[in-house]
């Protein structure tokens, strides 16, 4: 085992109690950020696809467990969205990718898809596609990729681990 | 041999992908059996006692018992005041008749809002008792301003309320003043009666409570009040947006009311 297997695992313990604990003071109209996706959106584009897709599936059921909510749900969407976000891994551009707005780009894309399906699974479909999609989707994910920003930021004066 | 090598080496992204997300699935349909609901019990248990932590440092800076003493007087005065009202036009309709209907007291048991799930589309919150406080599934959770919810699941120290901000949960509600039923549902955007005829006299501030024909709730818990109607595309049938009592975002303070809940019912509900 080596540090790029637990470290996504240790980050994700604090990021699970800021996203439970602090991130719902600061909603706006119902919109959280999802530091997970960033999480995982990050080490993806560091790792690879078939990493992303893995993490995202562990990282989701540590979400689903954390939370109490949907057994599944969590491990579904988030191996989509690892998977997703693995189409933009290339092994000479890793730097590149995580330290411009294409990193911002990236996080906006898969936590509106995560969001989006997210919200599909739970809501058992009792709500409206286009509303999920609108209202859900792209407003968690721009909320989601403003929250990105400081990685970009830590990355370009090399205070992240690569 | 060789072409299982190759089909592997060509595709391994969606075999992995594809074999994770049967997995997912099936445990996503497998959720309401007993021992994936024990697993999540367990998990999330250990893991509220983290944020039970976290709340504790806040709750040093308040005055408990007394705080809670009131909250609950309060609680309890808004049932009354709520009975009372529901009682006093019972008796303008029905003067013959005086206790034509028991209404029942209900003990309440005080918890703390320990965890928001804060989404458009689905809400819970997690509150800091369980089955050792008196709480079981199928409990309606209220404060001092109305109904909240409704219990879903409960370990032995937390319990996980579905919230009427989450559109799996559906309720039978009536308007107080001509005790008109509907169906009430979250939207993602607002509470909601729909399908109520043209032909009914429905004014915006009349106050939505429980309706006495809900399995899931005792009658006459105020729920809000009626802001806007919306009439359907067919100009037949209105659209109810109800404005809640409680403050889903604000409140941190609520009441599990004590009744039980028929197994059965609350069977079909998680379905």
């Amino acid at each position: 085992m080596s540090l790029k297997h637990y470290l996504p695992l240790i980050i994700f313990i604090p990021l699970i109690l800021i996203q439970l604990n602090i991130i719902p003071l600061i909603s706006f109209a119902y919109i959280t950020p999802d530091l997970i996706v960033i999480l995982l959106v990050y080490f993806t584009l560091v790792y690879g696809q078939i990493y992303g897709t893995v993490l995202g599936f562990v990282l989701g059921f540590l979400v689903d467990i954390s939370t109490g909510g949907i057994l599944g749900a969590g491990m579904f969407t988030k191996s989509i969205t690892g998977f997703i976000a693995g189409y933009f891994y290339n092994e000479n551009k890793i730097h590149f990718n995580t330290s411009t707005l294409l990193f911002v780009f990236i996080v906006f894309i898969t936590s509106t898809l995560d969001a989006f399906l997210f919200a599909m699974i739970t809501s058992q479909m009792a709500v409206s596609i286009a509303f999920l999609f609108f209202e859900t989707g792209l407003l968690s994910g721009f909320y989601t990729a403003a929250f990105s920003l400081p990685v970009i930021l830590l990355r370009k004066n090399k205070f992240i681990y690569e | 041999m060789l072409l299982i090598k190759n089909i592997w080496q060509k595709y391994k992204e969606y075999i992995i992908l594809i074999f994770l997300l049967l997995i997912s699935l099936i445990i996503l349909l497998s959720n309401n059996e007993a021992e994936n609901r024990k697993i999540s019990k367990i998990s999330s248990g250990g893991f509220l006692i983290i944020n039970s932590l976290s709340n504790f440092f806040q709750d040093i800076f308040s005055s408990d018992d007394e705080l809670e003493e009131l909250r609950r007087t309060n609680a309890e005065l808004m049932l009354e005041v709520n009975r009372l009202r529901e009682f006093s036009l019972e008796v303008e309709e029905l003067r013959e008749i005086f206790h034509y209907k028991n209404q029942d007291d209900y003990p309440l048991i005080p918890a703390r809002i320990i965890n928001k799930t804060v989404s458009k589309v689905n809400n819970y919150f997690t509150l800091n008792c369980g089955t050792d406080d008196g709480a079981a599934t199928g409990m309606p959770v209220i404060n001092h301003h109305g109904l909240i919810g409704i219990v879903e699941d409960a370990t032995e120290k937390y319990c996980l309320v579905r919230t009427l901000q989450n559109s799996t949960l559906k309720l039978s509600v009536k308007i107080q003043r001509n005790n008109l039923d509907g169906i009430l549902t979250w939207n993602g955007n607002n509470l909601i009666v729909k399908n109520i005829p043209v032909q009914y006299e429905v004014n915006i501030g009349d106050i939505i409570v429980t309706s006495d024909f809900s399995t899931l709730m005792p009658p006459s818990l105020p729920i809000g009040t009626v802001k806007d109607k919306e009439k359907n595309i067919s100009g037949l049938f209105s659209d109810l947006i109800i404005q809640p009592y409680a403050d889903f975002v604000e409140d941190n303070y609520v009441f599990l009311l004590i009744i039980k809940q028929d197994k059965n019912i609350w069977k079909n509900l998680i379905k």
